[in-house]
């Protein structure tokens, strides 16, 4: 085979490979261009399915929105960049009465559409404009109010629609508000009525913003403050128009009125000429219609005509009460004044009783004490009832045994009328077996004004007193008590005037029976300043009941029979008790130590407060009385001084003896550190009741009885004949031991303050000579030298008329000659006094 | 390396030499491809170089000489199976300029397997374009010769200057410069 042919078959074997080759490449790329083709039908598919799910989602949001906006209660209308109607819906066309529905108007050129609806709009001249403006801003407007012609007010919304920032179209919203537009007007509208109604009222009214500035004032307000209203809008109200004293009552107004709440306060406000005004302002809260607090409103109300009223009111009350206390002071004087010779007329009566008088001098006598103890009550009743009108009357919390009070009460009318026609008798609740707390003395008082009163209108038959416990509320009693007699009685017709003060049944009681009619008038008092109540059951000649109600405290502390109070019968029992008295009054002295004498009482006597502390400092006393008013050293200041010494007597009891019963003189007396306190004037069985009260309180008695005459007896004893001994017999009876000490007290005591005397009158110091003769004066009387207390007491008159020096001098000059000669005499006597020995039985 | 490379430079050699050329260096070489090539498939680069090298060998003339003569005539090739291209584009630079951009992302869209080379071009000034050619194969002389047959074709007269980047030859510029 030639080259040539060789290299051909090559040539041949090349192509056919390379072809081979070739045809497998196209075979490879078609079965690629299959798979590919496949893949891309089933991707295709996937798409075909993803777009209809998307525009049916599409859709079903298309139907919704449409659905919305067909139903909104707004005409809607879209357009697009090119004010084409895009969308719109019904109530578009209702509104505008479009005849066209919506999908109708949809393509339509808004300017074709404008011409169907703007002439529905008030101002449809500026309408156009007006879009155009908005148009031309492309910034939303909302809430746009454009009335109608017929009446309606639309309320317009522009919304701009972007699509990625890129200007799309835009939204007109049309809301029918006609309803709330005119409900607004009317609320304003009757604001306004308002405020003018409150503005004829002579009401000024004024509003101010969270920060206090003035937003509107009134016509009103701006006169009662003399500014205008240019003057005052924007103004900080506080700072022009309140004095700055009452900035915290104004701020404290504000927080309260940003928190929603009202209030009426009195302030000052100053108007523009400077001057002041007093205003009454009710301040309120301004809400807007979501409830935020804008502001408040304040209605002014001028009350400087009332307030100065008000201010003269009090002036005239501070006055009156200033003239109140004089009259309280004045009663207070009078008291003692009056009450401290009368006690030494009813205490010299009874004494009196005791010297065998004649039965002429007997009928004296008991006109002179019937007439000294009206006297008495009177002054009693007008002070009571003047302490009670002052509320200077205080109920007192005591622990007492109520029905011992009421039995010893019962008790002492029942001996007064022993042996008479008239029977008092007791009925009490056995029931009442524990002590009460309560005003004792307050019951007392009552008992005895209604007693009283049932023995003057009852000459025959029975006083019945009935106490009963009405009911029981835990500790608290309601007690009832009833005082019935078989007197007079009183007509129905005049039972309104038995309480009254100064009131009787008639004038003929007056004159038949005595007595100042104020006696139930303060009964009912006292009892309703308890909380009870009284009142009155009576017919003419059927008797009369008197009930009275009064509420105590119930302890648990039962009454035994030693609690009860012992009476005068068992008068034995307080002797060998010693008691300190002191008292400058020389005939309250004598009338103390003649009852206590006579009660076999053993005493001391001290002339003044200083002389009542030197005593108590030397011998121990079971009971001091003390005189309030003395000269030296008064009761309080003498009191003081014993408790507070270490002494004999410091935790001795101290009972004032007050000449004047008001309160505070009680409250005083206690205060000073005293126990109790008696009331001058005084009868011996108020004195013995005080006596027995301490007494029973000791706690152990004294078994000696220095003076108990009842247990023997002294032997005669004749007095010099230089001394009365009517006198001295008068004084001291028999108790020898009680003339000795008397005799003791004035060579010791009196003597010292004779020298005294002597060397005032050398000085010729009037009004110490005065006062010391005063006071040395009764003593000479003790000792049986009745003529040398007439001399000095020519000595005191003398110095107290302020006569000549030299007139007392000659007086005490005769004095002195007799003087020297007495003191020996009762020296004398009071060294045989010394040996006189008791004899016992 | 694409088939169409292969079918072009053994139809130049059969044209020039004859086919016994054509199958003296095919035999004289060891080929995977046998020596069968078909246009549309890919070949190892290292046969063209195999068979450039046994061209040199029986014509006496130099490889790179060998590489930039088939570069001319593959212009000619390209040009007649893409004349399209070509009509979009009214001068040499702005042909050279959008091989590096345009036509190879053409290429690689018809042949994802293909290897190009890198091309970068920059206009240095009006008249000077300067382009950098990087490529693992070292086909230098084959850019240079389509370059020559580019400016002939749109009647440029442009001169070459090339330089090497590198020592290996793998990265070349390319000034061309108008006269």
């Amino acid at each position: 085979m030639s080259n040539e042919i060789v290299v051909l078959k090559r040539r041949v074997d090349r192509e056919r490979l390379a072809r081979r080759h070739a045809e497998s490449i196209l075979e490879q790329k078609a079965l690629d261009l299959y798979y590919a083709n496949r893949e891309l039908r089933v991707l295709n598919e996937n798409l075909e399915f993803k777009i209809s799910e998307r525009t049916r989602a599409l859709q079903t949001s298309q139907t919704r929105l449409a659905a919305l906006i067909s139903n909104l209660h707004s005409g809607i209308l879209v357009e697009d960049e090119l004010r084409r109607v895009v969308l719109t819906n019904q109530m578009f066309s209702d509104i505008f009465n479009l005849e066209m529905l919506p999908n109708e108007l949809i393509g339509m050129d808004y300017f074709d559409l404008a011409d169907d609806f703007k002439h529905f709009f008030e101002h449809s001249e500026t309408f156009d404009q007006r879009v155009e403006d908005i148009l031309e801003r492309k910034e939303a407007v909302i809430n746009e109010k454009l009335p109608l012609r017929d009446g309606r007010v639309l309320e317009r919304d522009y919304v701009p629609i972007l699509l990625d920032g890129q200007y799309n179209g835009h939204l007109w919203q049309y809301s029918d508000v006609t309803a709330e537009y005119y409900v607004r007007e009317d609320l304003k509208r009757s604001e306004e009525k308002y405020r003018g109604i409150i503005e004829n009222m002579e009401l000024g009214l004024v509003e101010v913003d969270n920060q206090g500035l003035i937003i509107r004032a009134y016509p009103r307000f701006c006169k009662m403050v003399g500014y205008t209203t240019d003057e005052l809008l924007g103004k900080d109200a506080l700072s022009i128009l309140i004095p700055s004293e009452y900035y915290p009552i104004l701020e404290q107004q504000t927080e309260d009125r940003l928190q929603g709440i009202g209030n009426v306060y009195e302030v000052e406000m100053i108007k523009k000429d400077g001057s002041r005004i007093w205003v009454l302002i009710s301040g309120a809260p301004i809400f807007d219609l979501d409830g935020t607090v804008l502001g408040s409103i304040g209605i002014h109300y001028d009350i400087t005509y009332q307030k100065d009223l008000q201010n003269e009111l009090e002036e005239a009350r501070e006055r009156a009460e200033e003239a109140q206390k004089a009259e309280k002071q004045f009663l207070a004087n009078m008291s003692h004044e009056i009450r401290t010779p009368l006690n030494a007329i009813i205490g010299m009566a009874h004494l009196l009783y005791d010297t065998e008088p004649t039965t002429e001098q007997k009928e004296y006598l008991s006109v002179l004490k019937n007439s000294a103890e009206i006297l008495r009550g009177l002054i009693s009743d007008v002070l009571d009832l003047s302490k009670i009108r002052s509320g200077n009357f205080e109920i007192q919390n005591n622990e007492f045994d109520l029905g011992g009070l009421v039995s010893a009460m019962v008790k002492t009318f029942q001996m007064c009328h022993e042996g008479k026609d008239l029977n008092v008798e007791l009925n009490l609740d056995p029931e009442l077996q524990n002590m009460v707390i309560g005003d004792d003395l307050m019951l007392n008082q009552i008992l005895i004004n209604l007693i009283g009163n049932a023995e003057k209108f009852t000459h025959k038959g029975n006083i019945t007193v009935h106490v009963r416990l009405k009911s029981r509320k835990n500790d608290r009693i309601n007690v009832e008590f009833k005082v019935a007699d078989t007197g007079i009685g009183i007509p129905k017709e005049k039972h309104d005037l038995v309480f009254q003060s100064f009131r009787q049944v008639d004038g003929d009681i007056k004159r038949k029976f005595g007595g100042t009619g104020l006696g139930l008038a303060i009964t009912k008092q006292l009892v309703e300043m308890q909380g009870g109540s009284i009142r009155l059951k009576s017919a003419l000649g059927k008797g009369t009941t008197f009930t009275f109600n009064v509420f105590y405290h119930e302890t648990d502390k039962k009454i035994t029979t030693e609690d009860r109070p012992i009476s005068e019968n068992d008068r034995l029992d307080v002797a060998g008790y010693r008691i300190l008295v002191v008292e400058d009054n020389h005939m309250n002295r004598k009338y103390i130590s003649t009852l206590l004498t006579k009660w076999q009482v053993d005493y001391q006597m001290a002339h003044n407060g200083l002389e009542g502390v030197e005593l108590a400092s030397h011998e121990p006393f079971d009971l001091i009385l003390m005189d309030i008013q003395m000269p030296e050293m008064d009761g309080y200041e003498a009191t003081n001084a014993i408790r507070q010494m270490v002494n004999l007597n410091q935790e001795t009891p101290i009972i004032a003896l007050t000449a004047s019963a008001m309160v505070s003189q009680k409250d005083k007396a206690l205060l000073a550190g005293m126990n109790d306190y008696l009331s001058k004037p005084f009868k011996p069985s108020q004195l013995f009741e005080k006596l027995k009260l301490f007494y029973s309180q000791k706690p152990e008695r004294k078994v000696e009885t220095a003076a108990n005459t009842e247990g023997g007896h002294f032997p005669a004893f004749e007095f010099n004949k230089r001394l009365d001994s009517a006198v001295l017999t008068e004084f001291y009876g028999a108790d020898l031991s009680y003339a000795r000490d008397m005799f003791d007290i004035f060579l010791t005591t009196v003597i010292p303050e004779y020298l005294t005397l002597k060397k005032e009158v050398v000085a010729k110091n009037t009004a110490e000579v005065g006062r010391l003769a005063h006071k040395l004066k009764p003593t000479f009387a003790m000792v049986g030298l009745p003529d040398l207390e007439q001399q000095m007491e020519e000595i005191e008159n003398s110095a107290k008329r302020n006569d000549d020096p030299t007139v007392w001098c000659t007086l005490f000059d005769n004095f002195e000659t007799h003087i020297t000669d007495a003191v020996a005499v009762v020296k004398e006597d009071h060294a045989r006094l010394l040996n006189v020995k008791f004899i016992s039985k | 390396m694409k088939g169409v490379v292969f079918t072009g430079f053994l139809d130049l050699v059969e044209n020039n030499f004859g086919y016994e050329m054509v199958d003296k260096i095919i035999t004289s070489s060891d080929l995977m491809s046998g020596g069968a090539y078909t246009s549309i498939g890919s070949y190892p680069h290292s046969e063209l170089v195999q068979l450039s090298a046994q061209l040199s060998r029986y014509t006496e003339i130099p490889v790179p000489k060998l590489m930039k003569l088939y570069g001319q005539h593959f212009f000619w090739v390209l040009a007649a199976q893409y004349g399209h291209i070509l009509s979009n584009v009214k001068t040499a630079f702005q042909l050279l300029e959008s091989v590096g951009s345009h036509i190879e992302v053409e290429v690689k869209k018809l042949y994802p397997d293909a290897e190009l080379p890198q091309l970068t071009t920059r206009r240095v000034d009006d008249k000077t374009l300067e382009m950098i050619y990087t490529s693992q194969q070292k086909m230098v002389d084959f850019a240079e010769g389509l370059i020559e047959s580019c400016l002939k074709y749109f009647d440029d007269k442009s001169t070459i200057e090339k330089t090497n980047l590198t020592k290996d030859g793998s990265t070349v510029r390319f000034i061309i410069t108008k006269q």
